[in-house]
């Protein structure tokens, strides 16, 4: 279970981006962040990979767990070939491991190179160097962008069962279905949905 | 002949053709030797064994300081981007040795060294404040996003180093050592000019300016722009050949 309890975090001086945050996931599900740009959902997922630290607050489950980001950038090293970016990522480098979830999500030529892809096949290799980290938390910053309805719809099955819990940030309700996800609405930096909290 | 070709041998053509006229103008060859005077003295040197010598020797003294500068340098820069208290401590220095004639520092040196390596050591001191300061830009101009993303997906430090560092230096790296490979003959053979090791281009430059031998002296001057391009060239093309090759095996 991870717990966050009256969490409140910002980047500099100022106005919190999240603020006084409480809830809990299960170790297993899925899990979509949704609301408005701007209200938090990038800073909550980097508050759970640990990358922020809260100003005020504590989280609870996190410790010892294998967690990665997917980040809303692709971030992807344009000199290294696609199957090489996942390669990197893998805790026992696998090259059939790789090619298998790189043609999970339908991208099959491994040796080209991210700059020769559209926003949507980066977008992809980004996930799948996501998914091959192994992790048991995959976070996942709008995993979807620039991916059309039906390749979504074709990949998400395979997305979805590649980790034991999934937090993604999404505009896209439809996304939230296929990845079967509970929604957690952050609106004016605060919790608008009615989760459980550790109290619960 | 391609295009390009044909260009590059048209602008040859017009500026020998131009150095040609100047020297027909001005009719003193003692002034201004004209190319084909020029020609001719260097292959009246060539036919010396001493040519190759003196040839050798300062190529040979050049590259040995222009190597160490290139080491030296890229030491420098890590230690200086990786620890700002060595920054401080060191960054006076750098802009010392490039503001600094370097006449004073071949001077200097005289007294310290042996004439030998007087031009090693100046071409050393001239190259490497420049490999420092563009190879200490490449590290701190590598992408904090990709090094953020490398710290999250737990990549191993030889992996950071090669997939992310070395890629966002290495065109720094490169530019800096072809700028510095210029600077390394321009102050090694001003070095020789003054330090006068016994087989060296630059002992032959000053005996042909006190003898007044003008086509001599633009021969061993063409002698080190042939030197200076051909090394160029190696430097070009071993920095085409290392950027194809960024990527490599994994597993």
């Amino acid at each position: 279970m991870i717990i966050l309890e009256h969490i409140s975090t910002g980047y500099a001086q100022g106005l919190d981006v999240l603020q006084d945050i409480s809830f809990k996931m299960e170790d297993q599900g899925s899990y979509a962040l949704m609301g408005p740009s701007g209200a938090g959902k990038t800073t909550l997922l980097r508050l759970l990979c640990s990358l922020i630290k809260p100003r005020a607050g504590r989280i609870d489950g996190l410790q010892g767990k294998r967690v990665v980001l997917q980040f809303q950038e692709d971030r992807l090293l344009s000199w290294c070939s696609v199957l090489q970016n996942v390669l990197l990522a893998m805790p026992d480098p696998d090259i059939e491991d790789a090619k298998h979830i790189l043609h999970a999500l339908e991208i099959d030529d491994f040796s080209a190179y991210p700059s020769n892809f559209s926003g949507g096949m980066k977008r992809r290799v980004s996930l799948a160097r996501a998914i091959a980290f192994r992790a048991e938390i995959l976070l996942l910053d709008e995993p979807f962008g620039g991916i059309d309805a039906a390749l979504k719809e074709r990949i998400s099955p395979y997305v979805r069962q590649a980790a034991p819990l999934i937090v993604l940030s999404t505009h896209d309700p439809a996304e939230v279905k296929l990845l079967d996800a509970q929604i957690i609405t952050i609106q004016e930096n605060k919790l608008r949905t009615d989760l459980p909290t550790a109290k619960d | 002949m391609n295009r390009k070709g044909f260009r590059t041998a048209f602008v040859a053509v017009f500026w020998i053709m131009l150095w040609q006229a100047a020297a027909s103008l001005v009719a003193m060859p003692v002034l201004l030797p004209g190319p084909l005077q020029t020609l001719e003295a260097l292959a009246r040197l060539g036919s010396v064994p001493s040519f190759w010598l003196s040839a050798g020797a300062s190529l040979l003294r050049i590259m040995m300081g222009y190597v160490l500068a290139l080491v030296f340098g890229v030491m420098l820069s890590i230690l200086c981007a990786s620890n700002e208290t060595a920054e401080a401590l060191l960054s006076p220095l750098r802009t010392m040795i490039r503001s600094t004639p370097i006449t004073s520092f071949i001077i200097l040196v005289l007294l310290w060294l042996n004439v030998d390596k007087v031009p090693i050591f100046i071409a050393f001191l001239t190259v490497f404040p420049v490999i420092w300061h563009g190879v200490q830009q490449g590290i701190r101009q590598t992408d904090a996003e990709l090094l953020e993303m490398a710290s999250i997906y737990a990549f191993r430090p030889l992996h950071v180093l090669r997939y992310i560092y070395l890629p966002s230096v290495a065109p720094h790296f490169y530019a800096s050592a072809a700028t510095g490979l210029g600077f390394a003959w321009k102050a090694g053979i001003a070095a020789e000019v003054i330090a006068k090791p016994a087989y060296s281009i630059g002992k032959n430059l000053q005996d042909a300016k006190v003898y007044l031998q003008t086509e001599s002296l633009f021969a061993w001057t063409l002698v080190v722009i042939l030197f200076s391009l051909a090394l160029e060239m190696i430097l070009k093309r071993m920095m085409g050949r290392k950027e194809q090759g960024t990527g490599g095996k994994l597993v």
